[in-house]
């Protein structure tokens, strides 16, 4: 009897158990952009080029939850064993691929809108590289790299520089809104102008431009679809590191809807991104949005919200280099060609300029990896690119305004537990 | 260039690499791997890789759009040297001086490329570049 008793004891509190689990509990309405295929030009949720007559891939209201599955930088097809000739046949025409753009029910031109960054998941693979031709030491680092990171939200470790490991502080390098057809004016008349004088402003390019209709060689507004690399006042490609998650992002509104994207999604990512890239991956990413009526008309461009993020990627133990604006004499940086200055060439000591700083700075920190900690320059760069922090000291000390570079020295494993 | 899925171009493209930079450093010749034979055909038809090796078979499918090359049709491209079973195509609008610098340079590695072809012996797989031609016959290094 008192088996029995027993027995119908564990029957009730075993029915208990299922009806106490809270996976059934939902209360989010969701809208979910998925991917499908290997890359953007077979995915329709997908797209390279901004212009405001990209259809939206889906609709949703204010306080939706929104889930954006997302593609690496590059919509490359780089593996955990790829080498640096891999990066040799990138084709660049397919940066950056974004998802979205996701229309906002009620939101109108002249309206901001609220991105709330609720939460990024990322894939177990990220990498980070140095292309020739690009970054902010490109003069100086002229050969392709690659680091092939392992992620978990733990930590991003690679075989490429053993004995660091990375913390997760993902954010979207790239985030915003679609321009209007009077912005998209805007921007190619005033890069173009840059163009003309030398300067390195890229116009529009229909090759494996994406959606191919309307952007492609041969779409309907091939000649207006905007590249994704520079951030513009509709966001885009920010890559700002404090965009964490829990933050909250504001652009203004451009075309009825808003037409919001992201993609691009860092692992992690030092302020300054110096080689070019950050740890790039895939992820799934969600976003809550709210409208704000008629707060768009006065916004120059868009601005960051947040509360003690900041606070959690600071480092508990650190190693700054001081940069001020020093340079050899009849050496030009690449930031500077297109000045074309006899003055500025023969000048050791550049006035109240800040690129030059900071490159005084990087350098530094290159130098203080490789002696200090036995990396190779390649190594110190793509680390300082994924860790170091470029920051303005003063603008005010004529003619040497400051910028250092802080590494967070927890990055190294023998430092930590 | 060489391809992911032609698995014995990447290693010996790494060899041959070294070898031209050795013999024409203001070449500065880098190693690139497609990860397939579409982007081998879209980036050396656009003009954005000047060579390209392929195995034989390969090489000839390239050229005329057959086998991996098919959905792509045709591409014009030179041949410019041999090694056993690999074939290094060139561009056909690389300046003559150009293919006539690298022939010269390759003409002078049998001692490291056993294997080694000259075009001459590669007219079954497609034409010769005009400048390959010219340090074949001796001819005196081109302007252009």
């Amino acid at each position: 009897m008192k088996k029995v008793i027993l027995t119908l004891c564990f029957l009730v509190f075993s029915s208990s158990i299922s009806y106490s689990d809270t996976t059934d509990q939902t209360w989010m309405n969701i809208v979910e952009l998925k991917k499908t295929g290997d890359h953007c030009v077979d995915d329709k949720n997908c797209f390279n080029r901004y212009h405001p007559y990209i259809p939206p891939a889906a609709k949703a209201n204010p306080g939706d939850i929104i889930i954006l599955h997302t593609r690496d930088a590059l919509d490359s097809e780089f593996k955990i064993d790829s080498i640096p000739a891999d990066l040799a046949t990138v084709d660049l025409g397919l940066v950056h691929p974004m998802t979205g753009p996701v229309h906002i029910n009620g939101a109108k031109r002249g309206d901001a809108i609220e991105i709330e960054l609720l939460d990024i998941a990322p894939d177990q693979y990220g990498y980070t590289v140095i292309a020739p031709g690009f970054g902010f030491l490109r003069d100086i680092f002229t050969e392709p790299y690659i680091v092939n990171w392992k992620l978990t939200r733990v930590g991003a470790v690679s075989a490429e520089i053993p004995g660091v490991t990375i913390p997760y502080e993902a954010f979207p390098g790239s985030i915003g809104v679609l321009p209007g057809i009077m912005e998209v004016n805007k921007y190619k008349t005033r890069e173009a102008e840059l163009a003309a004088a030398g300067g390195a402003a890229l116009g529009p390019s229909p090759a494996g431009a994406l959606p191919d209709a309307i952007c492609g060689p041969n779409g309907s507004y091939k000649d207006d679809c905007l590249r994704t690399i520079p951030p513009r006042e509709n966001g885009g490609n920010i890559d700002v590191q404090q965009m964490q998650i829990g933050t909250k992002m504001v652009f203004p509104c451009f075309i009825d809807g808003c037409g919001i994207f992201a993609g691009d999604i860092h692992y992690a990512q030092g302020d300054g991104e110096v080689s070019g890239t950050a740890i790039e991956m895939g992820s799934v990413m969600q976003i809550r949005v709210k409208i704000l009526p008629g707060k768009g008309k006065d916004m120059d461009m868009p601005y960051v919200v947040g509360n003690d993020q900041i606070i959690d990627m600071e480092p508990t133990r650190y190693y700054q280099t001081i940069g001020i604006p020093l340079k050899a004499k009849g050496e030009i940086p690449p930031s500077h060609a297109y000045l074309d200055s006899s003055k500025f060439v023969d000048l050791e000591n550049a006035s109240e300029d800040l690129v030059i700083a900071a490159r005084h700075a990087l350098i530094q920190m290159i130098d203080y990896l490789v002696n200090e900690h036995g990396l190779t320059k390649e190594q110190a760069y793509v680390l300082c690119s994924v860790a170091a922090d470029l920051r303005v000291g003063q603008v005010v000390d004529i003619p040497n305004y400051v910028v250092t570079a802080v590494l967070a020295l927890d990055v190294f494993d023998k430092y930590r537990n | 260039m060489s391809v992911k899925t032609d698995a014995p171009t990447y290693p010996f493209s790494e060899l041959l690499i070294k070898y031209i930079n050795k013999e024409l450093p203001e070449a500065q010749s880098k190693p690139a791997r497609a990860k397939d034979f579409e982007r081998v055909q879209s980036l050396f038809s656009t003009n954005q890789m000047p060579l390209v090796l392929l195995s034989k078979q390969n090489a000839k499918d390239l050229i005329n759009g057959e086998g991996e090359f098919k959905e792509f049709g045709s591409t014009d491209a030179n041949v410019l040297y041999g090694f056993g079973d690999l074939i290094l195509l060139i561009q056909p609008s690389l300046p003559n001086r150009h293919a006539w610098l690298l022939l010269n340079a390759l003409k002078k590695s049998t001692n490291i490329f056993k294997d080694g072809i000259s075009p001459e012996k590669l007219k079954d797989i497609g034409e010769v570049h005009p400048g390959a031609i010219m340090a074949l016959n001796g001819e005196e290094m081109p302007d252009s």
